[in-house]
């Protein structure tokens, strides 16, 4: 019996080794906080080649810039991973082939009767400039009369032909098949890239798959030394402290049998369950060492006993705390919460019922505990708790931006940012759809119309309307006469005879209007997406909010739709929060009766301390106050164990043991360089100070 | 502010390579060759070109193109001015033979003292091809052959010592 822990433990093994196949982790942390609308939306803009761009910029607008510039360009066209690379504004064959043919419909037209006087005049002119300039003039002998004129549709600026970023140098843009969260692509193209441009000093470069590749680095340094520092403190305890180095071994056999378990469940239970969700829910389970250090300081094991109430109760309210959250439509809150019940009920039941058969040493009383003489009421601290409460709120600042969570990468912010402002287009994107393929160009030239400054594919394709009311236009203006007038008068100005007897002969063929081959356009980042009954492209506008006017237009700001589906979750957490507070007090009333108000401030003092601090030198985030809640869970247990013990320097001993082994746990992740883990241990660790503030001084 | 760039100019050509040219520009449309004759001065960041029988000149400094008739500095539209630039930068480019740039540009036909570039980009839709004939490694003659069939010869003489 007493290996039954590693039994355990090696049972568990076997079944997750059996079922390893059907498990599956999700390491999209999107997931986790967008809603399932927003992660459709940004499918279906990844499908649009969204944020699939790469954009590399060659300090300088010299030729040896401009010689870099094409060398890297040849370079990056042959990375697998990279689609097309554009450096200058030259359109394909096949875009050109598409100009020419529809050049007609595409231009303006000017369509204004002209006289032999108005022929005359403009011939002139041209032909005093071809005489006279010091630069080359020429005359268009197809269009003399510059009737037809086709602007420019690009959005991007540019340097003679080549593409531009601001005063800085020439820029390539670079289309890859690689979006911001897949890992393993992304880690590939990243160091092939970064390969050939190391060879180019002068060259700065920006995706947004760089975040996925640069933040997963950094995350791994940073998980991996808090590994570290958090097993020295747990071997600082257990071997320098407690002295018990078989009770450290069970002791973290028990952890692992739970966390194993509650993971066998919870990737059970999900279909796709998360890998933070995983990592969270691992260390709640470090919370179950107070039950350990609770019947270990107190003899449990050699009692005989069947169970001790005060773990009993502490145990039974924290899990009702993470039932209650297990159900909030926050998928990383539910995740975890679910991970919590399974692993702290597991391991509940091996300190519980396993432990007393391992033959564990019996704790001998080495350590005295000094009390504090001049110690403070709990009604005292529980006033105190309700002025910092009101210090919280009066200073509350929440932050809604869920991106802030994630590791600040600051170089390639500051990168991105320049890339940003250098390009000078305060145009966003947005997703255009329809349930053709013809309403989707006419739905984009509605919205070019509302916002002229629009760049799509309404910039370089003509609906059909408008295209069948050009082609009457055309059909309806006596080009022959034109073309007879312009020849006569070309005669008398000076140019030679028959030079322009082919003038506007072009617009005798009209072409069919149809809507041409969209794929063209890609290499514009202009895509077209349709799935069963709907066609997608994407549009750049310049104001937002009168795009989303039409119902056709659908808004993919992330930090827009992050900020509404925060708001929708601080609401949610709002009011599970109230009734998980409301599940506590009733429980805690049962457990611990007349001494309620003793131990609600176990919960409340460390709350509004917590909450206190932050609202005054910090904004608060989603991850502070999750971790409030953690706090709430531990407290629960210490004012129950607190409020009924029977030999007070014991309890206390558990407690502060178990305070060190939560800030192993999660304390240490304060040192981390993630704003969520960062959050989290910021947290815990000045929760651990204000429990450590109530045992000492309140009576 | 004119006397202020003029003044500048004058320094810079004073350092520069400058040599007489003759532009013979034929138009097909006019069916006729129009010639004009100046001084084109190699600048480091730039071209100036001065026609003195007209009193026209042409400056790029800097990618800053300006205009001057007589002493008055005109203003070009934009469009026009990036036109100019682009033609300009090509005849740097071309004197400065900067090898990896134009077969960048260009497809290169070397045959003796001729060498033909024929354009890779948007030029192509411009212009048909260029001829450039060295002597002694000295850029004698650039001839552009433009998609409408009109041509222009720049000859160069000797540089203007």
């Amino acid at each position: 019996m007493k290996y039954s822990n590693y039994i355990i433990f090696a049972l568990l093994l076997g079944v997750a080794f059996l079922i390893k196949d059907k498990v599956n982790i999700s390491s999209n942390l999107l997931s986790l906080f967008a809603s399932k609308e927003s992660i459709e939306k940004l499918d279906i803009a990844s499908k649009l080649g969204y944020s699939k761009e790469m954009l590399i910029a060659v300090k300088g607008f010299d030729n040896s810039a401009k010689t870099k510039v094409y060398e890297l360009a040849q370079e990056l066209k042959t990375i697998n991973g990279i689609k097309s690379v554009q450096l200058t504004l030259s359109p394909s064959d096949a875009q050109l082939q598409y100009y020419r043919n529809n050049f007609i419909y595409l231009a303006s037209f000017n369509d204004k009767m002209q006289s032999v006087q108005s022929v005359h005049k403009k011939l002139q002119e041209s032909f005093d400039s071809m005489t006279r300039d010091i630069f080359y003039t020429s005359i268009d002998k197809k269009d003399p009369l510059k009737l037809f004129n086709l602007t420019n549709t690009s959005n991007l600026s540019h340097k003679g032909e080549f593409l531009t970023l601001g005063e800085f140098g020439y820029l390539i843009r670079a289309s890859t098949d690689v979006s911001a969260s897949q890992m393993k692509q992304a880690k590939l193209l990243y160091e092939r890239v970064h390969t050939v441009l190391a060879k180019y000093p002068d060259a700065i470069s920006f995706a947004p798959f760089f975040y996925t590749v640069e933040n997963s680095n950094e995350i791994k340094d940073d998980v991996k030394w808090i590994v570290v520092l958090s097993s020295l403190v747990l071997i600082l305890i257990y071997f320098i402290l407690i002295k018990n180095i078989k009770l450290l071994s069970h002791t973290l056999f028990a952890l692992l049998s739970s966390m194993l378990f509650a993971t066998i469940l919870s990737t059970i239970m999900y279909s796709s369950f998360s890998v933070l969700s995983l990592a969270f829910g691992m260390s709640i389970t470090a919370v179950s060492i107070d039950y350990l250090f609770h019947y270990y300081f107190h003899n449990f094991y050699k009692n005989n006993k069947a169970i001790d109430k005060n773990v009993l109760y502490g145990f039974l309210t924290t899990t009702a705390a993470f039932v209650i959250f297990s159900f909030i439509p926050i998928p990383i809150i539910s995740q975890i919460s679910f991970f919590a019940v399974a692993s702290l009920s597991f391991a509940y039941l091996l300190f519980t019922f396993v432990f007393p058969k391992l033959q564990i040493q019996e704790y001998k009383q080495n350590i005295l505990i000094n009390e504090s003489s001049k110690k403070l009421s709990s009604s005292v601290f529980f006033m105190f708790s309700v002025v910092l409460l009101g210090i919280s709120y009066y200073n509350l600042n929440v932050d809604n931006n869920i991106r802030n969570l994630d590791y600040q990468n600051t170089k390639l912010m500051k990168t991105e940012e320049f890339f940003k402002s250098s390009i000078q287009t305060n145009l966003q994107p947005i997703i255009v759809q329809a349930t053709t393929k013809d309403e989707l160009i006419s739905n984009l030239h509605l919205l070019h119309q509302k916002l002229p400054n629009s760049f799509s594919l309404a910039s370089f394709v003509q609906d059909k309307k408008s295209c069948e009311k050009r082609k009457k236009q055309l059909e309806s203006y006596d080009f022959d006469s034109l073309n007879a007038m312009i020849n006569k008068e070309a005669s008398r100005v000076g140019f030679k005879d028959g030079y322009f007897k082919e003038s506007y002969i072009f617009t005798k063929s009209l072409a069919e209007c149809k809507t041409p081959d969209l794929e063209i356009f890609n290499s514009y980042n202009l895509y077209v997406y349709n799935d069963k009954n709907t066609y997608y492209s994407i549009a750049l506008v310049d104001d937002v909010s009168k795009a989303s006017l039409f119902d056709f237009v659908t808004n993919i700001d992330i930090k827009e739709m992050f900020a509404k589906q925060s708001q929708q979750m601080y609401s949610d957490l709002g009011l599970y929060s109230l009734l998980v507070i409301s599940a506590v007090f009733v429980l805690l009333a049962i457990s611990v009766k007349e001494k309620f108000l003793y131990a609600i401030n176990y919960v409340i003092f460390p709350s509004s301390f917590v909450l206190a601090v932050l609202s005054i030198f910090y904004t608060i985030n989603l991850m502070h106050l999750f971790s409030i809640i953690i706090l709430i869970a531990i407290g629960i247990d210490y004012g129950i164990y607190m409020s009924n013990s029977n030999k007070r320097s014991n309890t206390v001993l558990a407690i502060r043991y178990s305070l060190l082994s939560t800030f192993a746990g999660f304390g240490v992740l304060v040192f981390s360089s993630i704003v969520a883990l960062e959050s989290i241990g910021m947290v815990i660790s000045l929760g651990v100070i204000s429990i450590f503030l109530l045992i000492r001084n309140m009576k | 502010m004119s006397k202020i760039i003029i003044l500048i100019f004058t320094f810079l050509i004073a350092g520069a390579d400058s040599f007489n040219f003759t532009e013979l520009r034929y138009s097909d449309a006019l069916d006729r060759t129009i010639e004009l004759k100046g001084e084109i001065s190699f600048l480091q960041n730039g071209l100036s070109i001065e026609y003195k029988q007209s009193k026209k000149s042409l400056h790029l400094l800097d990618e800053k193109l300006t205009y001057k008739e007589g002493e008055q500095l005109i203003a070009l539209d934009e469009s026009k001015s990036q036109k100019i630039i682009q033609y300009l930068e090509i005849i740097i480019l071309l004197r400065n033979s900067d090898d990896k740039l134009l077969k960048s540009m260009f497809d290169m036909e070397i045959s003796g003292e001729k060498t033909v570039l024929k354009p890779k980009g948007n030029l192509r839709y411009f212009l048909t091809y260029i001829e450039l004939v060295k002597r002694e490694e000295n850029l004698k003659e650039i001839k552009l052959f433009l998609k409408n069939s009109d041509h222009i010869i720049i000859k160069i003489a000797d540089e203007i010592l």
